[in-house]
């Protein structure tokens, strides 16, 4: 295993030593270290320290995955408690610079926490957690539910 | 005119009660002064052009709104869709309530592509799930439907019809999943099934139709299958001849994995 060191700067002027194993688990990493193989210091325009940190403790963990079926279970135990860290504005910039690194795993693992928040939520209940505004018209969200009313409970449809 | 307006609209903040007693006056002047029609014609206008300025107050709030969310959901549509991807089809109708910006991503036929049912057993009909394939487009790789921990029978709002949108999409259809939907006639299962040529995962558990002719349609049309998961509550532990099923599961060569109730 190559112990080759290489150096990934965020936007913000962040610097993280990382294992070139563990770098190349950011895809976008791995297609520039092909290009050209003499680079060791990779700036990252489109992430910040905080969040470049958590991607690479996440690649960091993730960087020798075993077929075994404890090692899997282990991970994704990992997997799990790594995500309860983050409140739902940290999980949207995650998911933002997985997709600009090009980490799959983390893209599907945190899109599926950010689904399973979603999962079960009324309407209301979204838009007071992701912090959005209801800016439909009454006739277009009366429009809508209608259109869809099967997947509204009377007990959640507000009452006129 | 824009000046008027502007110049009513940043009044510096007033008790109500003193600017209704303003236009009362204002009101009051005008009408005394003229005629019927011309005191029509007054009435008209002042609530046709307070009318619109309403209009306009709540257009650019929702404009204001629709702003804000761009802020507070700042994710590129495609990985909204992407998440929204990975939703029971009834969250995603929830989400797609909560405002425009989400609702044109929840519209995107990628949303539509594993349909899933089972969370909106009481309410989902054949004509939901005809609208939701419609919008999958062509999209559509796998479908459940019914009450997954349905106690035995129970009572659904699929008709016998409900898969027959499948004859023209299930093509790309990869995994179907059918969960206690009642009584079927044997060819109304039969007839989507042929379509599905590209199936590799099939469970029917819970519906009230032989099992034999479905594993004999299997082998012919549905040659991918993998997983195969067959229940019937009322044929139930009743014989399948195991003679006649060797038979056609040895034509499934892709088979992995296979139970039957």
């Amino acid at each position: 295993m190559s112990s080759n060191k290489i150096v990934l700067t965020s936007s913000d002027g962040e610097s993280f030593e990382v294992e070139e194993v563990v770098a190349r688990k950011l895809q976008i990493v791995g297609h520039m270290l092909e290009d050209d193989c003499v680079i060791n210091e990779i700036p990252l325009q489109n992430v910040t320290g905080d969040i470049l940190s958590m991607v690479i403790e996440y690649c960091k963990t993730h960087v020798d995955e075993e077929e075994s079926e404890e090692a899997q279970t282990k991970l994704k135990t990992w997997d799990e408690e790594f995500m309860k860290k983050f409140d739902i504005k940290t999980l949207l910039q995650i998911i933002l610079a997985a997709n600009y690194l090009n980490v799959k795993g983390l893209l599907d693992l945190v899109s599926q926490t950010i689904a399973d928040t979603i999962k079960d939520y009324t309407p209301e209940q979204i838009r007071e957690v992701f912090g959005v505004e209801n800016d439909y018209t009454e006739e277009e969200e009366a429009e809508v539910r209608k259109e869809n009313a099967w997947a509204f409970d009377e007990a959640d449809t507000p009452k006129p | 005119m824009d000046s008027i307006i502007s110049s009513l609209l940043t009044f510096p903040d007033s008790p109500s009660l003193s600017i209704r007693s303003s236009f009362d006056r204002v009101l009051d002047n005008l009408l005394s002064s003229s005629d019927d029609s011309v005191q029509d014609q007054l009435i008209d206008r002042t609530l046709e052009r307070f009318s619109l300025l309403l209009e306009s107050t709540k257009r650019r709030f929702q404009k204001r709104a629709t702003l804000h969310n761009s802020i507070s959901w700042f994710l590129p549509s495609d990985l909204t869709i992407k998440i929204f991807s990975k939703l029971d089809t009834k969250s995603l109708m929830q989400v797609s309530a909560c405002c425009t910006m989400l609702n044109k991503s929840a519209m995107d036929p990628l949303c539509y592509s594993h349909i899933d049912l089972t969370t909106a057993f009481q309410h989902a009909d054949d004509r939901v799930l005809s609208t939701l394939i419609n919008r999958s487009g062509k999209q559509l790789r796998s479908l459940k439907l019914g009450r997954r921990d349905a106690p035995g029978y129970v009572p659904s709002l699929f008709t016998n019809s409900c898969l027959a949108p499948l004859q023209f999409t299930g093509n790309l259809l990869r995994s179907l999943h059918i969960y206690s939907i009642g009584f079927m006639y044997i060819d109304s299962l039969l007839a989507p099934l042929s379509a599905c040529a590209n199936l590799t995962d099939l469970k029917i558990v819970g519906v009230n139709v032989f099992l034999e002719p479905i594993i004999e349609l299997l082998a012919i049309k549905c040659c991918l299958i993998e997983h195969l998961f067959l229940d019937n509550f009322s044929q139930g532990k009743n014989f399948i001849w195991w003679g006649f099923l060797y038979f056609f599961l040895t034509s499934l060569l892709k088979l992995t994995y296979f139970v039957s109730g």
